[in-house]
């Protein structure tokens, strides 16, 4: 997640902010560091890194605690290279993400750049994966997660703070502050009950594709719901 | 930490005007060379390139066919199109000679036209890891020999192309440094008393063919003794210390290390012939994943630009440079990479290249490109080992065998017919073949092993470093030695191990490398030595 870094006073800048997954990817969360783990160097490393991503998995569908989901899921890339990483992330992306946007991802990223909104991208996935989508799409920001990597090596730590769900609150309003955003003004797509509160931040939230929790809060709240 | 530039130093002012000898122009390093300072230095009055006649062919007619198709060329070809063959007519010359001989096998009418050289570049050996001794001493050791007689000749100063290999059996930083009675392993000996020596114990085998391994071994026993792996780094390490004992010509040594494909210069990616790492790399892109080396250990590889470059500053400070400088033209010492890595990008590479070939089989892409190597200890012989293969391939062999010679002849019929004894026959083929290839690679890995298993180089490389501080700043982006830029990463996904799959591994594999087209109007280089010596032997330089 990028760090807030210098203040900007006015508030003119209106941004639609998309969660990634499940709008301009179809695939989960889960998915990335289960295939990165799979292509390991070596065999024991799969097993590791895969048996923690299966671990990860029951913790990531209850939508309990995300977070910890994902710094399971993701730990069990410890000791891969960031070569490795790198490499094969831009291959997971080739092979999974590039040019595979869904329909209603597609149709609301045109629309928020024919409203002149800057476009942030956030996602749970690490940057090694997801900066090649925010490149292809010629998006304005990306906030993801990091993994941390000492002497070329991935220690299987998420820098803080970890994307995973539920992101809003002080982390957006200081993000907001520090870009000059009018949230007031400004779009949030969201696909899970997950993005709530993502979407509650903002002026103009809209769920894509939602899941039923996140549905049966659209409706409740009245959000404006888009469907392929 | 930056060295410091001892003196101000511009490539471009300090060739302008000269003429330069060089050897070995056939060879890949060379070609790169002469192709930079022709781009780079176009106030360089003339290059003459003495290069040895072949049983059928010239050596001008060598020179007109190696420059005239090699890729090398292309930066020059589009800068200077159709007027770059009198381009290269006016600046490049041929001189017919042999290193083996003395004075190089010039005669005296081409001695006269190198009375006004300025330098002598000495580029030409064999790099073959265990060559024949008697050729390898005459060309590697008696070559630079009769090279620095020459230089002393003319008056002109000499560079040396060496290898940092010349190091030996030993671990640890390498100076620039060179002791010439003292060896790797802490022998003091004489190295002209060393050349008598083993000449002499060459001396009674025979130069046949059959003998080839005799003379090996007896070679090989000496160079172990004085801490020399094989006979390359032996041969190349005599050569240096006999010139670092003169004091009628003065010789600055370059040491490159592993030169490998170029960054830039004259293309990303390009290389020539079998170096020392397309083997390696074809190793890894195999079903093969347990690599014997050290995971730590350094891996120095050089871009052939950037020796290129350190070549045109050793070369530019050669004139005024002290007697038995030592340069080494390598990375480890500031921008050091370490084996483990280089073998999992080789793997990672491999990954890629499969996913975008159409060459590559089923088995390929869904097994192979999911075996990443891995180093391992040489001394612990994993299961999927090679000499465990090769025992494996054996037994399978055996018993197939036994089944395809049991009496009666019919017992195979009878139980599956004729087809059965088809395929038992067609098995004890594929596993001879594959105890043929599994037998190469255990000799190519143990010719390897001391360098990239036993022993830790690091390479310092203050000296080329220091040079290229002082270049004035109009200088540097060509000739700059900014290995400290090298991203390995990169280089080595995106322009090394393609390039080897382009230029070299097709060797391997038994395929071809285009040249480029000849040259329109056709290269027609001048023989600087109108009377012709009579054709030697054809011997192994390059």
């Amino acid at each position: 997640m990028n760090a807030p870094s210098g203040r900007v006073t006015s508030k003119s800048v209106t941004v639609s902010f998309f969660r990634v997954e499940g709008i301009l990817t179809s695939r989960p969360s889960l998915a990335a560091p289960a295939w990165l783990a799979a292509n390991a160097q070596t065999f024991r490393q799969r097993a590791f890194g895969l048996g923690t991503v299966l671990a990860a998995a029951p913790l990531a569908l209850s939508k309990q605690d995300p977070g910890t989901a994902h710094r399971l899921a993701w730990a069990g890339l410890r000791d891969v290279s960031e070569d490795r990483l790198i490499l094969l992330g831009e291959t997971y992306f080739e092979g999974w993400l590039q040019d595979n946007v869904p329909e209603a991802g597609t149709r609301v990223l045109a629309q928020a750049r024919k409203r002149g909104d800057k476009v942030v991208l956030v996602s749970d996935n690490v940057d090694v994966v997801v900066s090649h989508l925010a490149n292809q799409l010629g998006v304005d920001d990306l906030v993801c997660n990091h993994l941390e990597i000492r002497n070329g090596r991935a220690t299987g730590r998420l820098t803080d703070p970890v994307v995973a769900g539920h992101i809003g609150g002080s982390w957006l309003k200081s993000y907001a502050e520090q870009h000059g955003i009018n949230l007031e003004k400004s779009t949030a797509y969201g696909h899970s009950e997950l993005d709530a509160s993502l979407l509650s931040s903002v002026g103009m939230p809209c769920a894509v594709n939602p899941q039923a929790g996140l549905r049966r809060m659209a409706r409740d709240l009245d959000w404006p719901i888009l469907v392929d | 930490m930056r060295p410091v530039a001892i003196h101000p130093l511009s490539v471009r002012q300090s060739l302008s005007g000269k003429h330069l000898l060089v050897t070995g122009v056939t060879g890949f390093l060379a070609k790169v060379w002469i192709t930079h300072l022709l781009k780079e230095c176009p106030e360089i009055r003339q290059i003459t390139l003495l290069v040895r006649d072949r049983r059928n062919e010239r050596a001008v007619n060598r020179v007109n066919h190696a420059l005239g198709t090699s890729p090398a060329l292309r930066p020059l070809r589009a800068e200077h199109g159709a007027e770059l063959t009198a381009l290269l007519e006016s600046k490049l010359s041929v001189i017919t000679g042999d290193i083996a001989k003395p004075m190089a096998g010039v005669n005296d009418a081409a001695l006269e036209s190198l009375a006004d050289v300025d330098l002598v570049a000495h580029f030409a050996g064999t790099v073959d890891f265990q060559p024949d001794p008697v050729t390898a001493l005459d060309i590697n050791t008696r070559g630079a020999v009769h090279m620095a007689d020459l230089a002393a000749h003319i008056g002109a100063p000499m560079v040396h192309v060496s290898t940092a290999y010349v190091a030996g059996m030993t671990s640890g930083i390498i100076e620039e440094s060179i002791e010439p009675t003292r060896s790797p392993s802490g022998v003091e000996f004489d190295p002209a008393e060393e050349l008598r020596a083993v000449d002499a114990a060459l001396a009674p085998i025979s130069k046949n063919r059959s003998d080839r391994q005799a003379r090996i071994d007896t070679a090989q026993e000496r160079a172990t003794h004085l801490g020399f792996a094989n006979l390359y780094t032996y041969t190349k390490s005599l050569a240096e210390r006999l010139l670092a004992m003169r004091n009628d010509v003065s010789v600055t040594i370059v040491r490159p290390t592993i030169v490998e494909s170029a960054r830039q210069f004259p293309f990303e990616g390009w290389n020539e012939g079998l170096n020392t790492s397309a083997p390696l790399a074809w190793l890894i892109s195999t079903a093969f994943r347990d690599f014997p080396s050290k995971a730590h250990h350094h891996f120095d590889i050089a871009p052939v630009d950037l020796v290129a470059r350190g070549m045109s500053l050793v070369a530019a400070s050669a004139f005024t440079a002290p007697h038995g400088r030592v340069f080494h033209l390598g990375t480890s010492g500031s921008n050091p990479v370490l084996f483990g890595r280089i073998i999992e990008l080789t793997g990672l590479a491999n990954r890629t290249r499969l996913r975008n070939t159409t060459d590559a089989t089923a088995f390929e892409r869904l097994v192979v490109s999911q075996l990443d190597p891995v180093a391992v200890d040489a001394n612990k012989r994993p299961l999927w080992h090679v000499s465990r293969l090769r025992k494996g391939a054996e037994s399978l062999q055996k018993v197939l065998r036994k089944l395809d010679e049991r009496e009666p002849k019919g017992v195979l019929n009878e139980l599956a017919g004729e087809s059965a004894q088809r395929w038992t026959r067609k098995g004890v083929k594929q596993t001879q073949e594959t105890m043929r290839n599994l037998k190469r690679i255990e000799h190519m890995l143990e010719l390897f092993q001391p360098f990239v298993h036993d022993h830790d180089y690091i390479f310092a490389n203050h000296s080329i470093r220091a040079l290229s501080e002082g270049l004035p700043a109009e200088e540097r982006e060509a000739f700059a030695f900014d290995a400290e830029t090298i991203n390995w990463r990169t280089y080595w996904h995106d322009i090394q191990y393609p390039g080897l799959w382009k230029w070299c591994i097709p060797i391997i594999t038994g395929g071809t490398v285009a040249d480029d087209r000849p040259l329109h109007p056709a290269l027609d280089l001048a023989a600087a030595d109108a009377p012709r010596l009579p054709i030697a032997e054809p011997r192994g330089a390059k």
